[in-house]
């Protein structure tokens, strides 16, 4: 007798839905295509395995067909939006404690000081150094959440276009400098990436394409 | 003076003929997905038939839109099965459907005098 769960947990892949509804998608749809093929036996089918087989022709375009389906309007937040903003807050989060650390608050004014956080200042380097990571945090949560490889580099990248449109902000007042989108958003977003990369779901997720070919149990 | 009538039939045809099949099966009673397609085979002498792959992207797509809503059930043979039953807001889809196809229907035998074939 087929094992049909591990038949169809292996045909629609790991990547194409979050963990838990892909558990119950697969129990329900072995649990379909196993009584389909009973009451064919017990109808005295021929080839009941075959016809059972023969229920879904193209498991890629099932699985996809599945997610749009499983899609509500709340995805994006749960697969972008919340993803990328744990990676925000871990950016910015890093960002405060290097200043807290690493600089000392100069004088720039009358019983003033300021803060000055520059791309040539102690604080960007090792500030750098925490994008990857946080681009791999929001991949790993927008993966948990069912999120495709799309979805996860839009997380990635969040914290950087969160700054660029801060810096965007900031400049409509002090004006516009090339460097600072260069500096604080481009190459962190970069950065995102490639801290993403090795999480991506792929571009399909792990649908298998292979043809059906009839097996007998 | 007789009053004519507009009937605009949705582009998605296909898709609502296939939740108007799903919806009528479950206002007569909850039922699993296997259920489901052989409820519409058999009501339909066969004309109607639902593989794997087309119903269940439409029961998900259903239940994320809150026409139905399932929960799993342990049949009497031990096996247990999602088992779907209609919403409130189900219902409430199924009427502005069963009046879309009727219309539809109407069109076509008008157009191409069906009941006479």
């Amino acid at each position: 007798m087929r094992d049909w769960e591990r038949f169809v947990a292996d045909r629609l892949g790991r990547a194409t839905l979050p963990r838990e509804v892909r558990h119950e998608v697969v129990a329900e749809i072995a649990a379909h295509l196993e009584e389909h093929e009973d009451e064919l036996r017990q109808a005295g089918a021929a080839d009941a395995h075959a016809e059972t087989l023969a229920q879904v022709a193209d498991w890629r375009t099932f699985g996809r067909n599945i997610r749009r389906a499983k899609e509500d309007s709340m995805s994006v937040v749960r697969r972008v939006v919340m993803p990328g903003v744990a990676a925000a807050l871990l950016v910015l989060g890093a960002l405060k404690l290097l200043v807290f650390l690493l600089i000392v608050p100069e004088p720039c004014g009358p019983d003033m000081t300021c803060i000055v956080v520059s791309a040539d200042g102690p604080v960007y380097l090792p500030w750098l150094a925490t994008l990857p990571f946080a681009g791999a945090l929001a991949a790993m949560l927008a993966r948990r959440a069912g999120a495709r490889s799309k979805q996860q580099l839009a997380a990635a990248v969040f914290p950087a276009l969160y700054l660029l449109i801060e810096f965007f902000v900031m400049g409509l007042s002090d004006g516009f400098f090339w460097r600072i989108p260069v500096y604080w958003a481009m190459i962190p977003a970069l950065l995102g990436v490639l801290g993403a990369w090795p999480f991506l779901s792929g571009g399909h997720g792990r649908v298998s394409a292979q043809p059906m070919a009839p097996t007998h149990s | 003076m007789r009053k004519s009538r507009t009937v605009q039939i949705k582009p998605q045809i296909k898709r609502g003929s296939a939740e108007l099949a799903v919806l009528a099966v479950l206002a007569e009673a909850p039922l699993h997905g296997y259920e489901i397609a052989k409820r519409i085979r058999t009501q339909t002498d066969g004309v109607v038939t639902f593989d794997v792959a087309a119903l269940y992207p439409i029961l998900y797509s259903m239940e994320t839109r809150r026409w139905v809503e399932a929960a799993w059930e342990e049949g009497p043979s031990g096996r247990r099965r999602r088992c779907y039953r209609l919403t409130s807001e189900g219902r409430r889809q199924l009427q502005p459907l069963r009046r879309e196809w009727r219309d539809f229907f109407h069109a076509l035998n008008r157009l191409a005098r069906l009941s006479d074939a």
